[in-house]
């Protein structure tokens, strides 16, 4: 059948093409397309699916028409949005236009792509991913849990100095809060009372009362008496409380190592004991209890410390060199209680001993891990590929490349029970994990 | 409908174009472009675009000109358009016109806004572009006086080594009058009556009499290590007095220059003075005659310092690193008591905290707070952008870039509600905000002004 269908094409093409109508022409040109160059009969294939244009398109516009880009497309090839068929347009066997509508890209996410050839022979490419994102410049975001919102800090160029929500299932945006200069890193209080706004423009931290949507308590970081003013470069609010929270400080501009301790402050105040300055924890962060610390130094000696907090302030206990090596910042995982470096480690805080390693991350990744769910996310700052991983065995369990990405990658999330986000300059990209939750086998208890 | 008009309308053209007498040709313009504009295969008529003017300003005061104007999109019936208002204009190519602007359009010093509009329902208003109608004048330093309504500007050797004044609307000078050699610093008392002139040739200061026009007191600063006579760096009147005034000096003959700051009361200098490595070249008063702050722009030290004033002289009470950093001038806001720095930084002296701090403000920026209008403006020293934020939220409200600027720009200065100047070579530019002013809310009073 498949023959005989392919020898008549050829015959009408060398016969008599000059007579054919157009429908008649794209119909041979679709035989012809499943044949191989030396004219023998390929058995048919589905089609792939290469690259999209756009690759992502900001959510909320109108409807668009998306080109892909791939082989073996037919005039009734169909293009797939997540499994949903969407109008054609056959270009040539190697691209396609689809109509998508403005109630496709109407909430963040991301979508999959596919083309479908019908027919026996046909089926169904490989899926390519398109990202629907939110336009917004902002320089952090964070997950508040207790009302389910996206927090991010906006800067001054785009009339923010100030903070919004953003609802991460609808992509919704609340109206810019103003908190003070330059809003950077961002804190949050477990109890989802108190959000704490690096301020970058003004060397200080704004206390930000999420419930009320006040802007409250403004404070200082620090100054040193040869170096100038101190900024936030990390930041976390001591876990079961709401007012206060513990700053990595740093110094600028020029200043190398730029280091200058850690503090921690209550209601603005800075408690009096500090960790000093010049190689120390640059990036921080808490265990489930509020006496316990921990950091790294990303631009010193590499070391990984323990920390204690008290009524006095914070004091490093210990310093473990090479364990966290390969990483510019690392998570703590409430669950399982264990550290997991951006360059794909992970350790046991506490015994102080590496437990294992992910595969193919590179160093600049960013790292979410989520061992209630049984998975560990992974974004890599290059090509942009989100691995998910199995924290228990540290092996794979997924990928998915998210194109459509201008910039650098930072501040990646978790929301939900399987909700990720992460942000560039001016996009922040909300998705749902490419690999479902695996819920916990009741092993340990969060703390929280 | 569309697709089917199309091609007469390309039959025209090709076809009859050769034939038709310009006034056809014009008669039709609108309709073909129309057709055209209605097929999706060629390009849509749009809004031109206007890039540049040439010249990029002009003196004030001069005759008629032709000014040509160069962007894309420009069709027979595009015109120029001066502050909103249609000028004759002539159309050299698509991307090139010519109008006709009148010696009273430039009459008055000003920044004018152009565009180009194209008729039709296909066509629209171009963006602006600004043109500066400046005041030619050679001058070292300019000056506001509120209580006279009058600009001050220091005329250097080459122009007469005096001082006059402009009125900023009309742009008309008073007569010079002559003070000394080299006329360039330039500080005015709150009541208006005293102006103070730093003169760098040989090196004093001058108290000039500003109801009479009458220059005063001339007094000289010391000499330095080599013999030479210090000169001014910086200069200011103690809020509410007239003959006092606080000089930054500085050194001619070594590095770092600065010489100490010191009070002179009628060209007396109080017996307290500060050191040279104290390190305040620039300053500015407070509100009170009491509070004076200093910083340090020579060193990395980037020190700001709080100086105590009193009948003995000048003291330093502290001094922190780092509040602001490689500036280069410091300014205080008599309404918001803030200091803004030339390099975007707001800081609260007193409590030496930093606040905010503006972005994309470029060190060599000029600064001129203006918080009691809700405002603070930046003008960049290269490109000569005019960058208008709001100062309590620290964000960018506006922008304009100012044309046909040559030279370094210096003294930025704020007059009336909305008005601002400043100076580049032998040009002053004399301009209102691009934003307007958002009157105070009541928040703080300005305790002398």
């Amino acid at each position: 059948m498949k023959r005989w269908l392919v020898s008549f094409a050829f015959t009408l093409v060398a016969c008599g093409q000059g007579n054919l109508v157009d429908s008649q022409y794209r119909d041979i040109r679709s035989l012809l397309s499943r044949t191989s160059v030396d004219g023998a009969i390929d058995p048919l294939a589905a089609p792939t699916l290469g690259s999209a244009s756009p690759a992502s398109i900001a959510m909320g516009g109108p409807d668009f028409v998306l080109t892909v880009n791939g082989s073996g497309f037919i005039n009734q090839s169909v293009l797939r949005w997540n499994g949903q068929d969407r109008d054609t347009q056959f270009v040539s066997s190697g691209q396609l236009r689809a109509n998508i509508t403005a109630s496709d890209i109407a909430t963040p996410g991301l979508s999959s792509l596919t083309v479908f050839n019908p027919g026996e022979d046909g089926g169904e490419s490989s899926a390519v991913y398109f990202a629907v994102f939110i336009s917004q410049v902002c320089s952090d975001i964070i997950y508040d849990p207790v009302d389910g919102l996206i927090w991010a800090s906006v800067p001054s160029i785009v009339g923010g100095n100030g903070v919004i929500s953003i609802d991460p299932q609808t992509g919704e945006r609340s109206s810019v809060v103003f908190v003070g200069s330059e809003p950077a890193k961002l804190a949050i209080s477990d109890d989802g009372k108190s959000l704490f706004v690096a301020l970058d423009g003004a060397a200080a931290v704004r206390q930000f009362d999420i419930p009320r949507r006040t802007a409250g308590i403004f404070f200082p970081v620090g100054r040193d008496s040869s170096a100038g003013l101190m900024f936030v470069e990390d930041m976390q609010v001591l876990p079961g409380y709401s007012d206060s929270v513990a700053i990595s400080r740093r110094l600028e501009p020029f200043i190398s190592p730029r280091h200058a301790g850690v503090g921690i402050y209550d209601f603005g105040v800075i408690r009096p004991t500090q960790t000093p300055g010049h190689t120390g924890s640059n990036v921080i962060q808490f265990s489930n209890s509020p006496d316990r610390l921990y950091g790294y130094s990303n631009e010193g000696d590499g070391g990984f410390r323990r920390m204690r907090v008290d009524d006095s302030g914070v004091t490093t206990l210990d310093s473990a060199v090479g364990l966290l090596a390969g990483g510019r910042d690392f998570r703590f995982d409430r669950y399982d209680e264990r550290l997991y470096s951006t360059g794909g480690r992970v350790v046991d805080p506490e015994q102080r001993i590496l437990l294992g390693t992910f595969p193919s991350v590179s160093s600049g990744s960013l790292v979410a891990p989520d061992s209630a769910n049984g998975r560990t996310f992974y974004l890599t700052d290059v090509d942009h590929t989100l691995w998910v991983f199995d924290p228990n065995t540290f092996t794979p369990l997924g990928q998915a490349r998210i194109p459509g990405i201008s910039g650098t990658v930072a501040s990646l999330i978790r929301w939900g029970d399987d909700g990720l986000a992460f942000r560039t300059g001016d996009q922040i990209i909300i998705l749902t994990s490419p690999v479902p939750p695996m819920p916990p086998t009741g092993r340990r208890i969060v703390q929280r | 409908m569309n697709k089917s008009l199309v091609p007469v309308a390309f039959v025209l053209m090709a076809c009859g174009q050769a034939n038709l007498v310009d006034t056809q040709r014009d008669r039709m313009a609108p309709a073909i472009r129309s057709l055209l504009s209605m097929n999706r295969g060629l390009d849509p008529l749009a809004a031109p675009t206007l890039s540049s003017a040439s010249p990029a300003s002009i003196a004030m005061g001069g005759p008629d000109f032709v000014l040509t104007v160069n962007g894309s999109g420009f069709i027979s019936e595009s015109v120029l358009r001066w502050n909103g208002e249609d000028r004759a204009t002539q159309l050299v190519s698509s991307d090139l016109l010519t109008a006709n602007i009148a010696a009273n359009d430039i009459a008055t010093p000003g920044l004018s806004s152009l565009t180009v509009f194209n008729p039709g329902e296909d066509g629209g208003e171009s963006n602006v572009v600004y043109f500066a109608v400046f005041v030619s004048q050679a001058c070292n330093d300019l000056i506001y006086d509120p209580v006279g309504g009058l600009i001050w500007a220091s005329v250097p050797n080459s122009g007469g080594n005096g001082v006059l004044s402009i009125d900023p609307y009309t742009g008309e000078r008073s007569p010079l009058v002559f003070v000394g050699g080299e006329p360039a610093k330039l500080a005015i008392s709150i009541d208006g009556q005293s102006l103070f002139v730093a003169l760098n040739t040989p090196g004093a200061g001058l108290q000039f009499d500003i109801p009479s026009r009458t220059p005063g007191i001339q007094f000289t600063l010391g000499t330095g290590y080599a013999g030479l006579p210090l000169l001014v760096e910086d200069m200011q009147v103690l809020p509410g007095r007239s003959d006092s005034v606080a000089i930054s000096k500085r050194d001619q003959s070594i590095r770092p220059r600065h010489a100490g700051v010191a009070i002179y009361d009628s060209g007396v200098m109080r017996p307290t003075y500060t050191t040279r490595p104290s390190g305040n070249n620039v300053i500015q008063f407070s509100n009170s005659s009491d509070r004076l702050y200093g910083y340090n722009t020579e060193s990395t030290g980037n020190d700001f310092h709080r100086l105590q004033v009193d009948d003995s002289g000048v003291v330093i009470l502290d001094s922190v690193r780092g509040l602001i950093v490689y500036a280069q001038d410091i300014r205080f806001d008599r309404y918001d008591e803030r200091i803004y720095s030339n390099t975007g930084r707001a800081i609260d002296p007193e409590r030496m905290i930093l606040l905010g701090t503006f972005p994309n403000v470029t060190s060599g920026s000029l600064v001129a707070p203006d918080s009691a209008n809700g405002r603070t403006f930046y003008l960049t020293g290269d490109t000569h952008i005019l960058r208008v934020f709001d100062p309590n939220t620290f964000t960018p409200l506006s922008q304009a870039q100012i044309p046909g600027v040559s030279g370094s720009v210096t003294s930025l200065i704020r007059w009336g509600d909305d008005g601002l100047a400043f100076r580049a070579g032998n040009q002053i530019f004399i301009i209102t905000s691009p934003v307007p002013p958002m009157p105070p809310t009541g928040k703080r009073m300005v305790s002398q002004r």
